[in-house]
């Protein structure tokens, strides 16, 4: 079954470095990865040369300048499965809510960065720039779901990864619904599972880091959130959250805020 | 010596057979509070079984207070026990030979369940015991129930429709009854269960006692009903296939399938194969719901692409199909589904809308 | 005490001879584990390649040396790698699952087959069938499409067929594609050109849930009945043994009701959109 050494490269372009802090923090099962994976990241992409191929290549980050959006067209040549790795990558991440800003503004107010004077006009979700194999979504990723996603690319399968509600692996696990006896808005009836519900299980209602579930109908939840007592502009904050950008959420996004002004 | 009837005794009696069951060496399993939610874990203490406590249950909301005279279930049903989200089936070697999870089946006992819960058991022991699931079985066979009847019933409830409750018929050991503070009648339903109570200071009901105890029960079967009846149900709820009341109501449902994980009865199941390193594999079963959208997805399609179709489809499961796969409704009247649906949909509601409409059409 | 549903274990079956049939459709030749009953037309297996996964196959074939043949086509995550393995290779199987085709009930009857596709792939043991208990059946009838000519299942053996005595073999494609003398249209165009006998035929249908209402509707202006009408049915399969719920039509686990129902026993169901 496991034939040659697989090829993996990490690249990093604009996010927080969690994702990354993943891989390097499953040191014991990196261990045993060892035999049949090579693993070269590339913390600061913009300096890689890229000498690929490479069998897997993870992508953590959006893409926010015109030179990150060459970079990562080169990256994609050069990999036979392109995974993008996170939020950011995902969905665009927290940076993407510049998105709803005029650029100028949040040149001059927020990101006092020499570096977002050539920015583009969207944080973008890597998918905007080149084709994307598989999403690895949350913030960060799951250890767990990193870890099964290779080992079923080294059997030669394409990966699957559950992409239900939430709420199912929620109450499979035995949390006890925040929305319903706490009163606690969540998103984890529209976002797709993965994370193993961490904030329900620490009495918070999700944040949606890992993004629109499959089938997700965030307007259908918009709409329970109002009639539990949330005004719509709370509602539109809590969607942008992490992955307001994806499609699904900016949609219901923008008819909250349309309707709000 | 106890033998059948129905026996009566102090508050202090449950105590006694709480810690029976302990001695006895069974790993107890009962209502327990917990961050404001009333439980089914494992307790160690029969003070830490939430009497006198309430829940208030409604669409979409639960809460609970101290003070309440009764308790009704929480999210947790016995099937998270008898039939865990998660399971391990077994590991196949790179040669192919089949490796089994170490598992303990402990004797266990269900303590002050409740009615609608022991019916789920017996939905399960046509489900899972009919096809034979080991680790059901291994777990069912050591199994004892001591069933709390339900007094006053919950807003979400309607055991009395589904003809499951708020008073167990069968299927426990002990049933009780706390008629008031210090007040509680007890019946026995099996050998194992007269021999418990034997041990306790009780003593045959007094007419005055039945006469309350009767009382209460009717008063709660009176409330724990649902707007329709079950005569005829699956066949007018199969004339209703068509019906857009599934459509309407699926317009407020997330397909979130919380519903699916908290139903006392809902089987479904995924099975995940996981490679390993070593070139075996790990087989897993998890809860899988007719809700999501992956259920019925085959290469090439979906079966229930749309939202209303699952919907139809649980509703459909529970209320019709189930009568004609197992002989018993697939609903036992929780109204878990209700409380614990994050859209605050009632079950209740759609089916009395359903049956209107095939009404209105002389469907019926 | 050890804990697993038995039911759920594959056992290994080494390939014995792959055959490619058309564009992604391959068929494996198996010869199966110790204790495996012999499959009856209709009847699928679970198919299994070690930490990839499962998927429902039908058997296509029991060679007379016992291998067991099923016919592959590309579909997805399992099927895509299942296709890659060759001669010597090991995957695991569990079965024979299901209730196959009516081939007692058509004793002495007329048989018309209608497949779409693979669907010709369970059907193909009732033909195997038929040809070696020849004189038990009536007329056979094979009237079979599929998208263009090479995407035609069986073609080394497709005109031999036609060539079992009292046997109608009539051919369908979407598109020709290069010399092609068998109708272009839809399979169901061929049900008036073949010759039918409604009161003594009875109906075995394979393939997409559309051809197979779309072929109702045509048998029944030929003036067949619902209960000389036998279909087999596709849902997503997790468990193959009734455990699962997935395959679920209307009240009906496809799994081990099916996958082969009569017409008029689903028929309540069958037709309700997205049941
Ligand atoms: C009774 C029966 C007999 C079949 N016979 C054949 C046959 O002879 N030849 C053939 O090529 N195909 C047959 N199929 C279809 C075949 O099972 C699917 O194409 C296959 O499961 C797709 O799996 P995948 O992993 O490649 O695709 P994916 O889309 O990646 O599927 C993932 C999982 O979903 C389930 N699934 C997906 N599609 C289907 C489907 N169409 N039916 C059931 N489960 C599905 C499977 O459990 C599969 O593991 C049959 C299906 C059934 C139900
Ligand atoms: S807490 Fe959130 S994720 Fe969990 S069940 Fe409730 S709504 Fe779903
Ligand atoms: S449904 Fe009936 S048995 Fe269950 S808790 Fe409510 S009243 Fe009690
Ligand atoms: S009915 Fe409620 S719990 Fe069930 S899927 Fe819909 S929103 Fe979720
Ligand atoms: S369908 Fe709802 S009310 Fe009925 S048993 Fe399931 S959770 Fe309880
Ligand atoms: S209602 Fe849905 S999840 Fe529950 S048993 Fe039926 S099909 Fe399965
Ligand atoms: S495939 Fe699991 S019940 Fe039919």
């Amino acid at each position: 079954m496991m034939r040659r050494k697989l090829k993996v490269a990490v690249f990093k372009f604009a996010s927080c470095s969690g994702c990354q802090l993943q891989i390097l923090n499953m040191e014991d099962e990196l261990l045993t990865l060892t035999d049949a994976v090579e693993f070269t990241y590339f913390l600061e992409a913009s300096r890689a040369t890229a000498p690929g191929p490479y069998d897997v290549t993870f992508i953590e980050g959006s893409i926010s300048t015109p030179e990150q959006e060459e970079l990562v067209r080169r990256v994609r040549e050069e990999s036979r499965i392109l995974v993008a790795m996170g939020a950011c990558a995902t969905a665009g991440g927290i940076q993407a809510l510049r998105n709803w800003l005029r650029l100028d503004d949040v040149k001059r107010a927020v990101y006092p960065n020499p570096e977002w004077v050539k920015a583009l006009e969207h944080s973008k979700p890597v998918a905007e720039v080149v084709k994307v194999d598989y999403e690895l979504r949350g913030c960060p990723v799951s250890k767990e779901r990193l870890l099964s996603f290779i080992k079923q690319v080294l059997v030669g399968r394409k990966p699957y990864l559950r992409r239900e509600a939430l709420c199912m692996d929620c109450r499979r696990k035995g949390n006890v619904c925040v929305m319903v006896a706490k009163g606690i808005p969540c998103l984890g009836p529209v976002v797709q599972e993965g994370c193993g519900a961490i904030c329900p299980t620490f009495g918070r209602g999700c944040y949606g880091c890992f993004g629109p579930s499959i089938d997700a109908r965030p307007e259908a939840l918009a709409s329970r959130l109002r009639e539990i007592g949330m005004k719509d502009r709370d509602v539109a904050r809590l969607f942008k959250g992490f992955t307001g950008w994806s499609e699904k959420f900016r949609k219901v996004i923008d008819e909250l805020e349309g309707g709000a002004r | 010596m106890v033998s059948g009837g129905i026996y009566s005794g102090k508050f202090g009696e449950l105590r006694k057979l709480f810690n029976a069951l302990r001695l006895r060496g069974y790993r107890v399993i009962a209502p327990k509070l917990e961050d404001s939610v009333i439980r089914l874990k494992e307790v160690t203490s029969f003070d830490e079984v939430p009497y006198g406590w309430e829940d208030i249950q409604a669409p979409g909301k639960y809460s609970v207070r101290e003070g309440g005279k009764h308790f009704r279930h929480g999210p947790d049903a016995p099937k998270r026990i008898l039939y865990p989200p998660r399971l391990e089936l077994f590991r196949l070697r790179p040669d192919w030979s089949v490796e089994y999870p170490k598992e303990r089946f402990p004797p266990t006992a269900l303590f002050a369940i409740k009615p609608c819960d022991l019916a789920s058991i017996s939905v399960m022991d046509r489900v899972q015991g009919g096809i034979g699931d080991p680790y059901y079985l291994a777990l069912r066979k050591k199994l004892i129930i001591i069933v709390e009847n339900c007094v006053e019933p919950g807003a979400t409830c309607f055991c009395s429709t589904m003809g499951t409750g708020p008073e167990a018929r069968d299927g426990f050991d002990i049933a009780y009854t706390r008629l008031d503070d210090d007040l509680v009648v007890f019946r026995p339903g099996s050998d194992l269960g007269v021999e418990l109570l034997s041990e306790l200071n009780i003593e045959p009901a007094t007419d005055e006692v039945l006469r309350k105890y009767y009382d209460a029960l009717k008063n709660a079967s009176l409330k724990a009903k649902a707007p329709f009846e079950l005569e005829r149900l699956p066949d007018e709820l199969e004339l209703g296939l068509n019906s857009p009341v599934f459509k309407e109501v699926a317009e407020r449902c997330f397909g979130c399938a919380g519903c699916n994980m908290v139903c006392p009865t809902c089987f479904c199941f995924d099975v995940i194969d996981e490679p390993e390193l070593d070139g075996g594999a790990v087989r897993v079963r998890v809860w899988d719901g007719c809700f999501s959208y992956t259920y019925a997805e085959v290469a090439g399609g979906n079966f229930r692409k749309d939202l209303w179709a699952r919907y139809r489809h649980w509703v459909l499961h529970k209320f019709a199909y189930w009568v004609r796969q197992f002989g018993v409704f697939g609903c036992v009247g929780c109204g878990r589904c209700i409380t614990w649906c994050p859209a605050g949909i009632d079950l209740r509601e759609t089916i009395k809308s359903v049956v209107e409409w095939v009404r209105s059409r002389g469907g019926s | 005490m050890e804990v697993v549903e038995g039911r759920l274990i594959p056992k290994p079956a080494v390939i014995e001879d792959v055959v490619d049939e058309a564009p992604n459709v391959r068929t494996f030749y198996l010869r199966m584990p110790e204790g495996y009953p012999e499959p009856k037309p209709g009847q699928f297996n679970e198919l299994y390649v070690m930490g990839v996964g499962e998927v429902p196959i039908s058997v296509s074939d029991v060679t007379q040396e016992g291998l067991v043949a099923h016919t592959v086509r590309v579909a997805g995550r399992v099927t895509e790698v299942l296709a890659e393995a060759s001669v010597g290779d090991v995957i695991g199987v569990r079965g024979p699952y299901g209730r196959g085709w009516p081939i007692e009930q058509a004793v002495g009857k007329d048989v018309l087959i209608v497949a779409g596709g693979i669907g010709l792939a369970p059907l193909r043991p009732v033909i195997r069938h038929i040809e070696r208990n020849r004189a038990k059946y009536g007329k056979l009838t094979i009237l079979y499409g599929a998208r263009a000519p090479r995407h035609l299942l069986y073609k080394y053996e497709l005109e031999k067929y036609a060539s079992i005595p009292n046997t109608e073999l009539l051919l369908s494609v979407d598109k020709a594609e290069g010399p092609w003398e068998g109708h272009v249209g839809f399979v169901t165009d061929l049900i008036p050109k073949a010759d039918i006998d409604p009161e003594r035929t009875i109906a075995m249908i394979c393939g997409p849930e559309i051809m197979m209402r779309f072929t109702i509707k045509r048998l029944y202006e030929v003036g067949l009945k619902d209960n000389q009408i036998y279909l087999s049915l596709e849902r997503r399969m997790r468990c193959g043994v009734g455990l699962c719920g997935h395959c679920q039509m209307g009240p009906y686990f496809v799994c081990k009701h099916g996958p082969v129902f009569p017409h008029w026993f689903i028929k309540k169901y069958f037709w309700v959109e997205q049941i």
